[in-house]
């Protein structure tokens, strides 16, 4: 990428969007983010200045879901401005060139952005035999070293690459292991879910693009933002589960009545995701509002966590004991973040309207 | 359990709701929680905390599967119900909270916001309701960090409502969010 290139402001005024419309894009990601309408400005004026980033996509042992989740949302959207701004250096789905030019394309990704480009991994890394997976016959670790090595970040995204994911299903034939466990020598942020959510992808692209850095994460190094809370703490459902009101099969009185799905072997309360609040599809719904229980994607070891439609049991004995204030600071931490996706929700939706119609035909 | 029905049976009370809402859940608790494999047994049914808030009762509801804020109608003027299933964001000095609507015989209608569930970390009852009482003490502070972006009044997050109040887009009108917010699997 040489250095003449556009600003990704630049770019958003050359394809009609306002400046209106530019800092309702910024106000969009602050508060996806989570951060105070205050940050809106130093958000603007990071994006002004940033040239288009380099991204460089590694697939290894994968499905495509991933990508398939973040290029299948709907346009124009949020994810597709960020998508269109970021120069996608490398993708074997995507990119136009194959072969030897594919390979020339990440070499020169790596050369001429080292230190600065996103590295964003989905699918496991074998570690059995490294015949298992090749690209242009350079093993999945080789590739993920020598690539890793000049990246600022990596971003792991989707439950194989966070965890193992189902390649690491026991008895875990290939040997895989997550990202986190080779790359140790830079930040690795982890994006589970089979898929993720992909506002959840592009919002931490953003976030990464305006400060240059990761945002806060948890134990388990998913963003906080957006892992911060259980689907059962958020669920709709939540008021049937209290009032012990459940679907014991999928064609009875209770499912019909949208009661919880506790018993069908719904894994809300043990998963920590944002499909309760953000949904997917633009908002429209998630599985449990589609009836299904939810099958815990975004959680470690969720491919060997027994039968899907099996009721989840807790050990009786407490594991860990809760005491007063901190316990209580969790809560209403937790108990405060729905309002934050909501207002995420509202406003994305709000600066899709006005970039896409109202700034477009007022645009000077 | 119809929006309509919980507005016109409203029932407002002018004594703490704290026995009626412990009946309530013990009754469940016997009838059909039992089978429920997520019950913490060191953990019994207790109201903690009611007290008088905007009119309203507000306090902490302890159960073996679950530990919310609970708040129940003290008065029939301000109260804004919430269907089955809908949210309802109500403000608080730490930031602004979704509640969902509820209702048992014993108690009428009320809504709950969910706090800790499954209870398994909970070595024993006290324990709860040390919690549950910083809990509702951390609630009422401010706490700048913690504070999510505020509406300017309650609200309620109905997609529907959303939809009607910005400009409908082309994929809208050809069939996008509003046939979609009917067909919604939705309880009765």
């Amino acid at each position: 990428m040489a250095f003449d290139e556009p600003t990704i402001a630049e770019i958003l005024r050359r394809q009609g969007i306002s400046r209106r419309g530019f800092l309702k894009f910024c106000a969009t990601t602050a508060s996806l983010m989570a951060l105070p309408p205050s940050m809106v400005p130093a958000i603007a004026a990071a994006l002004e200045k940033a040239r288009r980033p380099s991204v460089i996509w590694l697939s290894f042992q994968e499905c495509t879901g991933c990508t398939e989740s973040l290029t299948r949302s709907h346009t124009p959207s949020i994810e597709g401005l960020i998508l269109e701004q970021i120069s996608l250096d490398y993708h074997h789905t995507l990119q136009a060139a194959s072969g030897e030019a594919a390979e020339a394309a990440r070499e020169a990704a790596m050369r001429e952005n080292h230190g600065k480009y996103l590295l964003v991994v989905d699918g496991s890394i074998p570690m059995g035999n490294a015949g298992y997976s090749t690209i242009a016959g350079v093993s999945n670790l080789d590739m993920l070293k020598e690539t890793a090595a000049g990246a600022a970040a990596v971003i792991a995204v989707g439950s194989c690459a966070a965890y193992g994911g189902l390649p690491a299903a026991l008895p875990n034939p290939t040997g895989a292991v997550p990202v986190s466990a080779i790359i140790k020598d830079k930040p690795v942020m982890n994006v589970p879910g089979c898929p993720p959510i992909p506002v959840v992808i592009t919002g931490v692209l953003a976030h990464f693009l305006t400060f240059a850095a990761l945002p806060e994460l948890d134990d388990h190094g998913r963003p906080k933002v957006f892992y911060g809370e259980s689907i059962h703490d958020r669920c709709y459902r939540r008021p049937f589960y209290d009032q012990g009101k459940f679907a014991e099969t999928f064609d009875d009185e209770g499912a019909r009545k949208g009661w919880c799905l506790f018993k069908l072997g719904c894994k809300g309360p043990v998963t920590y995701n944002a499909c309760a609040t953000t949904k997917w599809n633009q908002g429209v719904s998630f599985p449990i509002q589609s009836g299904h229980g939810c099958i815990g994607c975004s959680e470690p070891g969720f491919w060997d966590m027994g039968p899907l439609y099996k009721p989840l049991s807790m050990p009786i004995a407490p594991v860990q004991m809760m005491v007063g204030a901190a316990a209580a600071g969790g809560a209403i931490a937790g108990a405060a973040m729905a309002m934050r996706n909501r207002a995420a929700k509202k406003s994305a939706q709000a600066a899709h309207q006005k970039v896409t119609v109202e700034d477009l035909e007022k645009a000077k | 359990m119809s929006a309509s029905g919980s507005a016109a049976a409203l029932r407002a009370h002018a004594e703490d709701p704290s026995r009626l809402l412990e009946a309530a859940f013990r009754r469940i608790q016997a009838e059909t929680m039992d089978d429920v494999p997520i019950l913490n047994p060191a953990l019994s049914v207790e109201a903690v905390g009611f007290a008088r808030w905007q009119g309203h009762w507000l306090g902490i509801l302890v159960t073996p599967w679950f530990m919310n804020l609970v708040l129940v109608p003290g008065g029939t003027g301000s109260w804004l119900s919430a269907a089955p299933g809908q949210r309802l964001f109500r403000k608080f000095p730490s930031g602004d909270f979704a509640f969902l609507g509820s209702e048992e015989p014993e108690v009428g209608e009320f809504q709950s916001c969910s706090l800790f569930s499954p209870m398994g970390r909970f070595a024993d009852q006290v324990a709860a309701r040390e919690v549950a009482l910083a809990v509702l003490e951390a609630l009422q502070r401010e706490t700048a960090a913690a504070a999510p972006q505020a509406p300017k009044k309650a609200t309620f997050d109905d997609p529907k409502q959303a939809a009607l109040e910005r400009p409908m887009s082309k994929r809208e009108f050809l069939g996008g969010v509003f046939r979609r917010s009917s067909g919604a699997v939705r309880p009765e």
